[in-house]
């Protein structure tokens, strides 16, 4: 073997590895961002309330996603897309709050609609508290953390079935939220 | 448009704030658009609270992304008279069409 073919052959050796390993490292990111572009959760049909304003607004219907606690979150489909929404728990199908996100959600970028009630008792700071802790997460989230403003753990929930609830949140300021996967790892903090 | 120093000189809680009248309020609903501009996920630089006050505290729900919200003051934890909100909370100054029903 001549030393042109030696060299011409670790060259090629050299370009099929660095293919491999790009074909590995999309597959690895691809696997990685898969979960948090889904909500498995389908939920079950249950009907929006006869003659409420909701039906006014397109919505088309409604999937119960979870119970937790006094509260009742769900799915929703509308003419513009879908939608998530929540509502008291002893009224099945009552819809109390409604987010309709354009565009596609969930993603890597957006794994978390946050539906949490926040209050304000300052006109003169912008802290606020945690009045009820809920939302939507991706598959790929397994809890939620509420930070404080010096961005120790207020609050970390569990996620089931792609829903997370807490209806007695600790109080004291929260400025944002962060989920977790299984490991542990950050994957997306609130803007 | 909703930014900064933002106000309808109404009173509202805060000072880059719209609110409406007082009143026996039903729903408030707030459609927020890309402006200035979205990311590929639809999310802006423009961080609001949507939601009621009294006169002894404010609530609502954050968002910083491009779509429409409804919600009752009962979800909030609110009722009687009260007013709808829609607070400027961070970042660029957002795109919103609000309408309160009572």
């Amino acid at each position: 073997m001549t030393r042109r073919t030696k060299l011409t052959l670790a060259i090629a050796a050299l370009l099929v590895a660095a293919a491999a390993g790009s074909v590995l490292v999309t597959r690895t990111d691809a696997s990685e961002r898969a979960p948090l572009s889904r909500v498995s959760n389908v939920g079950h049909h249950v009907a929006v309330e006869r003659g409420s304003v909701w039906r006014s607004f397109g919505l088309r219907s409604a999937s119960l996603l979870a119970v937790r606690g006094a509260r009742a979150i769900y799915g929703l489909e509308s003419k513009g897309g879908p939608c998530v929404g929540a509502g008291p728990a002893q009224e099945p199908g009552k819809l109390g709050t409604v987010d309709c996100p354009r565009g596609p959600f969930p993603t890597s970028q957006r794994p978390v609609l946050d539906l949490s009630v926040y209050e304000g008792a300052s006109h003169d700071s912008h802290d606020v508290s945690l009045y009820r802790a809920e939302g939507v997460a991706a598959d790929g989230v397994v809890s939620i953390a509420f930070l404080r403003p010096n961005g120790t753990v207020a609050l970390k929930v569990p996620v089931s079935a792609n829903v997370y609830e807490a209806g007695a949140p600790p109080g004291g300021p929260v400025a944002g939220l962060v989920a977790y996967d299984a490991s542990g790892k950050e994957l997306w903090r609130s803007p | 448009m909703l930014g900064p120093g933002t106000s309808t000189a109404n009173g509202c809680w805060y000072y880059s704030e719209v609110c409406s009248g007082w009143g026996y309020w039903y729903l408030n609903g707030v459609s927020k658009t890309c402006y200035p501009g979205c990311d590929p996920y639809n999310g802006t630089n423009g961080k609001i609270l949507y939601g009621f006050e009294n006169r002894d505290r404010i609530r609502g729900n954050f968002t910083s992304y491009y779509g429409k919200r409804y919600v009752q003051p009962g979800e909030l934890g609110m009722g009687g008279y009260l007013r709808a909100q829609v607070s400027w909370w961070a970042g660029t100054t957002s795109q919103i069409n609000v309408a309160v029903a009572g």
